[in-house]
C-alpha cells in the first residue's frame, strides 16, 4: 500500500486513516452504485468498509490483499 | 562511509537470506561468532570486526526487520492477543539534530485503533467512530531527539461523507462494464488505440464526481516529552476536512495549486502527456482547538508564575503526489505540517517564543525504498527550533 498515491508516510497514522477511509468509502460507491454489487451474506457496510480500512492503512499489505478483502465483501454483478 | 553502510547491509541482508536473521533469539552467540570467523578469514583486524558488529548493532534496520518479522509472527500465530499490533506502526531510526554529533538509536511510533460504524443515508453517507491513539519520537539518549513530543488520546468522530459517484447505472450499463473488463484483462498493450477506445467508453459509462467529507471530533489527550519531566492534559475539538476530485477535469482538481509543480514535473518527465493536475491528492486538514491544562512544565511556570490553563489553535496537514516514473521507479513527493498557537498567551511566553511552533516535514521517496528528507521547526515540548536532513534507503524485507 505504501507504493500508492494516497499513502503520506509522513502523515500521522490518523490522517492516514481519514484518506484511507475516503478511498473505502469511494469504492464502496463504485461497486455498488457504478458497478451493481451486492454485499455477500452477513456482510454489512461497516464490515466492508472496516475491512478494506485495515489493508488501506498497512503499508506491508499488497494491491492483491485489497482484492480479496473486496471479494469478500461484494457479490459482483454476474459473478 | 558510503562503503561501510553498504558492506553492513549486505551483512545484513546475507544473514537474513540465510534465514538466521528473523527474530531476535536467532541473532545468537553462534551466527556473530559465524560472522566473526568469516571476517577473520578475510583478514579483517580486531578493530575493523570491532567497528563492522557495533555498526549492526546501531543499525536501525536491523530493529526494523526484527518488529516486522515479530507483526508477521503474530499473524501467522492467529493470536488474537496480538491483533492489536496491526494499528501500531514502529520504524526504528537514528536520530541526529543539526548543531550536535550526538546521534543516537531511537524510534517512532504511532498507534491509531478506532471502532467504526458507517451508515448510508439517502444522499450522504456517515460514520461514528470511537479511537485510541498515540504517536512521539523516543531517542535513547535523549539529548539526541529533536522531536520531543509525544502524544496520547481518545476520541468520538462523526463524519460525514458525499459524493463520489455521479449517478445510479442500470442493469444493461453494470453488464457492458463487464464485458469492457473483460476485454480489457485479454489485452497486453494497455495503451493501444483499441484498449484507449475501451478505456473511454468505461469512463464515460462510470461517471465520478468530487467526494467531500467533514468530521467533528471532541477528544481528550495526554501530552508529553520522552522523559515525562513535561506534561499536560489536552481536552479540544478538532475538525477534519477532506474532498478528492477523482475527475481530474473538475473545479476541484484544478483548484489543486499545491500538484501544479508536480503536473508539470509529470509533463516534462513524460510521466503524463498532458498537463494533469491530480484531484485525488488535494491535502487532507484537521484543524483544532484545544484546551491545555498543564501538570508538568518547569519552564512555563518560571515564565507565568502559575500553571493556569490556557486555549491552543492547531492544525494538522498532509500532501502526497506523485513525481515521476523512471524505469520502473515510481517517485513521489511526500509532506507533513503541523502548527500550534497559543491564544492570547502572555507577553512573557510570546517574548520566549513558546506562543507559537511549527514542524515541517517533507521527503522524496521512491518505490525501491530511497528516500531524502528535510523536517524543520519544532513541536510544543522541543527546546528549539531544530533542522534534519536525511538521506538514505528503506530495505522491504
Amino acid at each position: 500500500m505504501s507504493d500508492l498515491t494516497y499513502y503520506n508516510p509522513l502523515a500521522s497514522a490518523e490522517l492516514r486513516k481519514l484518506d484511507a477511509k475516503m478511498i473505502a468509502d469511494q469504492l464502496d460507491n463504485v461497486f455498488r452504485v457504478g458497478r451493481g454489487a451486492k454485499y455477500e451474506d452477513k456482510m454489512t457496510r461497516t464490515k466492508a468498509i472496516n475491512s478494506m480500512v485495515k489493508v488501506l492503512t498497512d503499508d506491508t499489505k499488497m494491491v492483491k490483499d485489497l482484492a480479496k478483502a473486496v471479494d469478500d465483501a461484494y457479490r459482483f454483478w454476474g459473478e | 562511509m558510503i562503503m561501510k553502510k553498504l558492506y553492513l547491509n549486505l551483512i545484513i541482508l546475507i544473514l537474513s537470506l540465510a534465514g538466521g536473521f528473523l527474530n531476535a533469539q536467532q541473532v545468537s552467540d553462534k551466527q556473530i561468532n559465524d560472522l566473526v570467523t568469516v571476517l577473520k578469514a578475510n583478514n579483517k583486524s580486531e578493530e575493523d570486526i570491532k567497528t563492522i558488529l557495533n555498526g549492526i548493532i546501531k543499525n536501525p534496520e536491523l530493529y526494523n526487520a526484527l518488529w516486522q518479522n515479530f507483526i508477521k509472527q503474530s499473524y501467522i500465530s492467529e493470536n488474537n492477543k496480538f491483533k492489536f499490533l496491526n494499528d501500531l506502526n514502529i520504524a526504528f531510526k537514528t536520530f541526529q539534530s543539526k548543531d550536535s554529533a550526538t546521534t543516537s538509536l531511537g524510534f517512532t511510533y504511532d498507534f491509531n485503533f478506532d471502532y467504526a460504524k458507517f451508515i448510508e443515508k439517502e444522499n450522504h453517507r456517515v460514520s461514528h467512530t470511537f479511537g485510541l491513539s498515540a504517536k512521539g519520537n523516543v531517542a535513547f539518549n535523549k539529548d539526541a531527539n529533536p522531536n520531543n513530543f509525544l502524544e496520547t488520546k481518545v476520541n468520538y468522530s462523526y463524519t460525514h461523507f458525499s459524493g463520489g459517484v455521479i449517478r445510479q447505472n442500470d442493469e444493461e450499463v453494470f453488464t457492458r462494464l463487464n464485458e469492457i473488463e473483460d476485454k480489457l484483462v485479454a489485452m497486453k498493450d494497455m495503451k493501444s488505440p483499441e484498449a484507449l477506445k475501451l478505456w473511454d467508453e468505461f469512463g464515460n459509462n462510470l461517471k465520478l464526481s468530487d467526494q467531500f467529507y467533514y468530521g467533528l471530533s471532541p477528544k481528550f489527550a495526554f501530552e508529553s516529552n520522552q522523559d515525562f519531566s513535561k506534561t499536560q492534559f489536552t481536552p479540544g475539538l478538532m475538525i477534519d476536512l477532506g474532498a478528492k476530485g477523482w475527475d481530474n477535469s473538475s473545479l476541484l482538481s484544478k483548484l489543486n495549486i499545491l500538484d501544479y509543480p508536480f503536473a508539470l514535473l509529470r509533463l516534462i518527465t513524460g510521466a503524463d502527456k498532458t498537463f494533469t493536475v491530480y484531484g485525488s491528492t488535494v491535502p487532507t486538514l484537521q484543524i483544532g482547538c484545544d484546551y491545555v491544562i498543564p501538570n508538568k512544565d518547569l519552564v512555563r511556570e518560571s515564565l507565568t508564575g502559575n500553571k493556569d490553563p490556557f486555549p491552543r489553535f492547531r492544525i494538522e496537514t498532509g500532501f502526497r503526489t506523485f513525481i515521476s516514473r523512471i524505469k520502473k521507479e515510481n517517485i513521489f513527493f511526500n509532506a507533513n505540517y503541523r502548527f500550534y498557537q497559543e491564544i492570547d498567551a502572555p507577553a512573557s511566553v510570546k517574548a520566549a517564543g513558546l506562543s507559537s511552533v511549527n514542524y515541517f516535514v517533507m521527503a522524496l521517496q521512491t518505490t525501491s525504498g530511497f528516500y531524502a528528507s528535510y523536517a524543520a521547526g519544532r513541536l510544543p515540548f522541543d527546546a528549539k527550533n531544530d533542522q534534519v536532513y536525511s538521506l538514505g534507503f528503506n530495505y522491504k524485507f
